[in-house]
C-alpha cells in the first residue's frame, strides 16, 4: 500500500568524494561543470549533469585554496599554496605553463568577466595575465596580504580586499589599470558586490560589516555581531544580503538603500558555526550549512523566509554552491563529500 | 564558558627566543625525532627546515590589530589564515607548532589564539617555549624589550648553550630569568638537546610545580627588605641609624604575641607599607601598630627614634632597606644593643632592573567569578598593556571541579577543568608576569573577590 505523504523538496542527484575537506567549488558559468579543490591539493571536474568525473589531479603542492571559471567556460584556473596557479583548456584537457604569481600562498586567482584577462593574488601582490600566461601587469596596492577579489557586476572593476582597505581597480585597460582607495581601519575578510553593482560589503575581523555605495563611494557600517561574519551573500535582487557570525544568520533590507538605524531580519540560529550560505542566483533560495553538518534551505519571497528543508551530511558542511541556471546546489563536506542536491 | 572537561581542541606550541639562541636547531629535532606525535610546524619566513613528511608551512609575519587602534588586541593575520587553513586538515596532525622571527614579541602571536573567535573554539595554546642563548642573553635583557617579553611570556625557559659559559654565569642567570618569570620551568641544554617532552606536553597550568622550584616564588616583591622580632623591655628604647644611601627609609613597628609568626605579621605590614606614611625626625617618638613611618635621614652623624613601652612587649620590625645599609642597631632603655629573637630578608621588588616580574597568589577561600570577572576587567584595561601573562586555578564556590584560566595582555579566557581530587587542598592560585607589577594592589584586589 501506498504511503500518502509529501515529496521531499531535495533529492541527491549524484555525489562522490574526494580527497580531503572540500575547499572550494565552482560551477563553470554554462552549469556544465563543478570544479572542485580539496585542502590538501586534489582537484576534479566533475558533470554537473551526471556527477561523473571528467578530470582530476593531485593540484597544488601543499594544499589547493581557490578555484575559478572563464567567462566561456572553457578555461579552469586554480591556485595553490605552491606559488603558482595554473590553467586548464577544458576543450583540449591540457594544462597551460603554471603562473609564477609570488613566492607565498597565492590565495585568490580570479578571471575578468569582461576580457580574456586573470588576475591572481599572492600575499600583498597582484598580477594580471594573458590567458595563455603572459604577465601583463604587477601591482602592489596593499600593505598587507590580500584576503579576497570581487569584480562589479557590469563593470571591469576589481575590488580586493587586506587589513584596513579595500582597493578598486579600473582593468578597462589590463596594462594601465586606474585605481580607488577605499580606505578602512579594521581588517577585512571578504568582498561581495551587490548584483546590481550598486554596493560593495566587506566583512571584518571586527565583528562588522563595512560597505561602500558605487559610485559615490560612500561607506557604511553594519555591526552588532559578536563574531566575524564569515560568509555573506546578495540575492539577485540586490535587496537582501544574508549574513552569518557563527551560528546566526541575519538578512539586511537593502530595499532603500544601505540599512543604517534598521534591524536585520533574524533567520535564528544553526547548530554550530555556519561555514557558507548562498543565494540561488537565478531564483529565491536561500542554502545554508554548518560545521556540525546541519543544512537549511529558506525559500524567500518579499515578505519572509520560510523554511523549506533541513537536512544534515555527516561531517559537516565546508562550501555551497549553486548552479548557475537550476535548482540544483552543490555542496562540498568538510569530510571529502560532494554531492548535488536538487532542490523541487 | 563551556563546561565540559574533556578539551579537543588542537594544542599548540609557541617557540620563541632571540636570534642564535637554538630555536631552528630545536625545531629540527622536533621534527626529526620519534616522539610519537604528529606535528605540522609552521615556521617564520627566513626558516630553512624542509623535511617531506611533515606538514611545514612557511609564513609571513603580519601583525594588525583586531579593534580600531588596540595595540594589545593585535594578532598575527598570517597566522589566521594558515590556522584556518589546517584546522581543515585537522585529522592529519595531533600539535601544531608555531615559530616565530628572533625578533618577535610574542604577544600578537599568543592572543590569535584568545582574539580570534575561530582560533579559541579549534586551538588551545599549550605553551610558549622561549630558547635563551646564555652567552648572549644578558646583553639582550638589557638593552631590548622584545628579548624581555620573550622571557616575561615563556613557560619553558631552554637555556641553551650552557657549554659556552661557566656554572656559576647559569646559576646567575637561572635567578635574574626566575625574578622575571617565576612560573616558567628551566631546563639547560646544550645544542638544544632539550627533553621534548618538557617543549611538546606543558599541559595545564600547576602553580604548584612553580613553588617546588621556587619557594620564595610568592613573595618576590615585598615592599620591605628585612624584617626583625625583638623583646623589647619596659622603658625607653631607641633605634639608631647612621649615614646610608638613601634620605628616607619606611619601617613599621608593629606588636605580636608570643604564639605568632613573623609570617603573619607580615601581611598586616604589607597593608601598612601602601598606606599613606608618618614623617618622623630624628627625635620623634615612634609607637608599635600605628602605621608606616617614613624615618627622614638626611641629617648627618647618627638619628636616634626612641621608642617609648610600658611594659616588656614582642615588638616585629619591617624595614624598607636592609638595616645594615644604616647600620641601624635597636638599644634597650640602658643603652646596650638588642639582638633579634629572629630576622629575616625578603626578596624586594624594587632591586629587580629588568621591570618585568611574576606575583603569585595563594587563596584558600573560594573566589566569586562574577567578582573576578570585573576586576579583571577593570584591571586589563588599565594596565593590560603591562601584564604579559595571566594564569590560574580557581577554587569557586560551590563547584566541585577546578576552573582554569589563562590571559594574555587584555584577553583571557577559562573553563571548567577535571574534578578537584580528595587528597588536595582546594585554593585558587594566580599569577601574574608583566611590568611594573603591584604585588599588593594585586592581592587586595584578588581577596576582594572572595567569597
Amino acid at each position: 500500500m501506498r504511503m500518502n505523504r509529501q515529496a521531499e523538496p531535495v533529492r541527491i542527484r549524484w555525489r562522490f568524494e574526494i580527497a580531503d575537506s572540500v575547499q572550494d567549488l565552482a560551477w563553470s558559468p554554462d552549469g556544465r561543470w563543478l570544479a572542485v579543490a580539496a585542502v590538501s591539493g586534489p582537484l576534479a571536474v566533475v558533470d554537473g549533469a551526471t556527477g561523473d568525473l571528467r578530470q582530476d589531479g593531485p593540484g597544488h603542492a601543499g594544499g589547493t585554496l581557490k578555484v575559478a571559471w572563464s567567462r566561456d567556460s572553457r578555461w579552469l584556473a586554480s591556485s595553490g599554496q605552491d606559488g603558482c596557479a595554473r590553467i586548464w583548456d577544458m576543450v583540449s584537457g591540457e594544462e597551460r605553463a603554471p603562473l609564477a604569481a609570488g613566492n607565498a600562498w597565492v590565495s585568490g586567482v580570479s578571471f575578468s568577466p569582461y576580457a580574456d584577462l586573470v588576475i591572481t593574488a599572492a600575499g600583498k601582490a597582484l598580477r594580471a595575465w594573458s590567458l595563455d600566461g603572459q604577465p601583463l601587469h604587477h601591482i602592489q596596492p596593499h600593505t598587507s596580504t590580500i584576503t579576497d577579489l570581487a569584480w562589479h557586476p557590469q563593470q571591469p572593476l576589481l575590488a580586493s580586499t587586506a587589513n584596513g582597505q579595500a582597493h578598486l581597480w579600473d582593468w578597462g585597460n589590463p596594462t594601465a589599470p586606474g585605481e580607488c582607495v577605499l580606505s578602512h581601519a579594521s581588517p577585512l575578510i571578504n568582498a561581495h558586490w551587490a548584483p546590481n553593482g550598486r554596493y560593495l560589503v566587506c566583512g571584518g575581523h571586527d565583528n562588522s560589516l563595512h560597505g561602500w555605495t558605487w559610485p559615490e563611494a560612500q561607506d557604511f557600517h553594519m555591526g552588532g555581531y559578536t563574531r566575524k561574519v564569515n560568509a555573506l551573500a546578495w540575492d539577485r535582487t540586490s535587496r537582501w544580503l544574508a549574513t552569518a557570525d557563527g551560528e546566526r544568520v541575519a538578512l539586511w533590507d537593502f530595499g532603500k538603500g544601505p540599512p543604517i538605524g534598521h534591524l536585520p531580519h533574524d533567520l535564528g540560529g544553526m547548530l554550530d558555526t555556519v561555514r557558507d550560505l548562498a543565494f540561488q542566483p537565478g531564483g529565491s533560495l536561500l542554502a545554508v550549512g554548518d560545521r556540525s553538518g546541519v543544512a537549511a534551505i529558506w525559500q524567500w519571497n518579499a515578505r519572509r523566509p520560510r523554511q523549506l528543508w533541513a537536512g544534515a551530511l555527516r561531517g559537516g558542511f565546508e562550501r555551497l554552491a549553486w548552479h548557475p541556471q537550476e535548482r540544483l546546489l552543490a555542496i562540498g563536506g568538510a569530510d571529502g563529500t560532494v554531492a548535488a542536491f536538487e532542490i523541487r | 564558558m563551556p563546561m565540559n572537561t574533556a578539551d579537543a581542541r588542537i594544542p599548540v606550541t609557541v617557540l620563541t627566543g632571540f636570534l642564535g639562541a637554538g630555536k631552528t636547531t630545536l625545531l629540527n629535532r622536533i621534527l626529526t625525532e620519534q616522539h610519537g606525535q604528529r606535528i605540522a610546524v609552521i615556521e617564520n619566513e627566513f626558516g630553512e627546515i624542509g623535511i617531506d613528511q611533515a606538514l611545514v608551512i612557511n609564513a609571513e609575519e603580519e601583525i594588525f590589530a583586531m579593534n580600531n587602534g588596540c595595540l594589545c588586541c593585535t594578532v598575527r593575520g598570517d597566522l589566521i589564515r594558515i590556522l584556518g587553513n589546517l584546522m581543515k586538515r585537522r585529522a592529519k596532525f595531533d600539535r601544531i607548532v608555531v615559530e616565530t622571527t628572533g625578533l618577535a614579541n610574542p604577544g600578537p602571536v599568543a592572543q590569535t589564539f584568545f582574539m580570534d573567535d575561530e582560533m579559541k573554539d579549534n586551538l588551545r595554546l599549550d605553551g610558549i617555549v622561549t630558547v635563551v642563548d646564555c652567552k648572549h642573553i644578558a646583553d639582550h635583557l638589557d638593552l631590548n624589550d622584545e628579548c624581555r617579553a620573550q622571557v616575561a611570556f615563556a613557560d619553558t625557559l631552554l637555556l641553551n648553550k650552557t657549554d659556552l659559559v661557566d656554572a656559576a654565569a647559569v646559576e646567575g642567570l637561572e635567578s635574574r630569568l626566575r625574578a622575571m618569570n617565576g612560573l616558567a620551568r628551566m631546563q639547560r641544554t646544550a645544542m638544544a638537546q632539550a627533553d621534548l617532552r618538557d617543549v611538546l606536553d606543558l599541559g595545564g597550568f600547576d602553580l604548584q610545580r612553580a613553588l617546588d622550584l621556587n619557594p620564595a616564588f610568592l613573595e618576590p616583591e615585598y615592599p620591605f627588605e628585612w624584617a626583625g622580632w625583638y623583646v623589647l623591655p619596659a622603658g625607653e628604647s631607641t633605634l639608631v641609624l647612621e649615614d646610608g644611601p638613601d634620605p628616607a627609609m619606611r619601617l613599621i613597628l608593629l606588636s605580636v604575641s608570643e604564639h605568632d609568626a613573623l609570617a603573619v605579621s607580615k601581611e598586616t605590614a604589607i597593608r601598612l607599607f601602601s598606606a599613606p606614611v608618618i614623617e618622623a625626625r630624628p627625635g620623634d617618638q615612634l609607637k608599635p601598630d600605628v602605621g608606616c613611618y617614613r624615618l627622614r635621614l638626611s641629617q648627618p652623624g647618627s638619628k636616634r627614634f626612641p621608642l617609648q613601652l610600658p611594659r616588656t612587649a614582642h615588638i616585629a620590625l619591617f624595614t624598607e632597606h636592609h638595616p645594615d645599609e644604616f647600620t641601624l642597631r635597636v638599644l634597650d632603655p640602658h643603652g646596650q644593643p638588642m639582638q633579634p629573637l629572629f630576622a629575616r630578608a625578603y626578596n624586594p621588588g624594587h632591586t629587580h632592573d629588568d621591570a618585568v616580574s611574576s606575583v603569585g597568589i595563594v587563596e584558600e577561600r573560594p573566589v566569586n567569578i562574577h567578582k573576578l570577572n570585573l576586576w579583571l576587567s577593570e584591571l586589563l584595561r588599565e594596565q593590560g598593556a603591562d601584564i604579559f601573562r595571566m594564569k590560574g586555578v580557581l577554587h569557586l564556590a560551590d563547584n566541585a571541579n577546578r576552573f582554569v584560566f589563562q590571559g594574555v595582555h587584555m584577553l583571557f579566557d577559562g573553563q571548567a577543568d577535571r574534578p578537584w581530587r580528595e587528597d588536595e587542598p582546594r585554593q585558587s592560585q594566580m599569577i601574574f608576569i608583566g611590568r611594573h607589577l603591584n604585588r599588593v594592589d594585586l592581592t587586595t584586589g584578588f581577596q576582594a573577590c572572595l567569597d
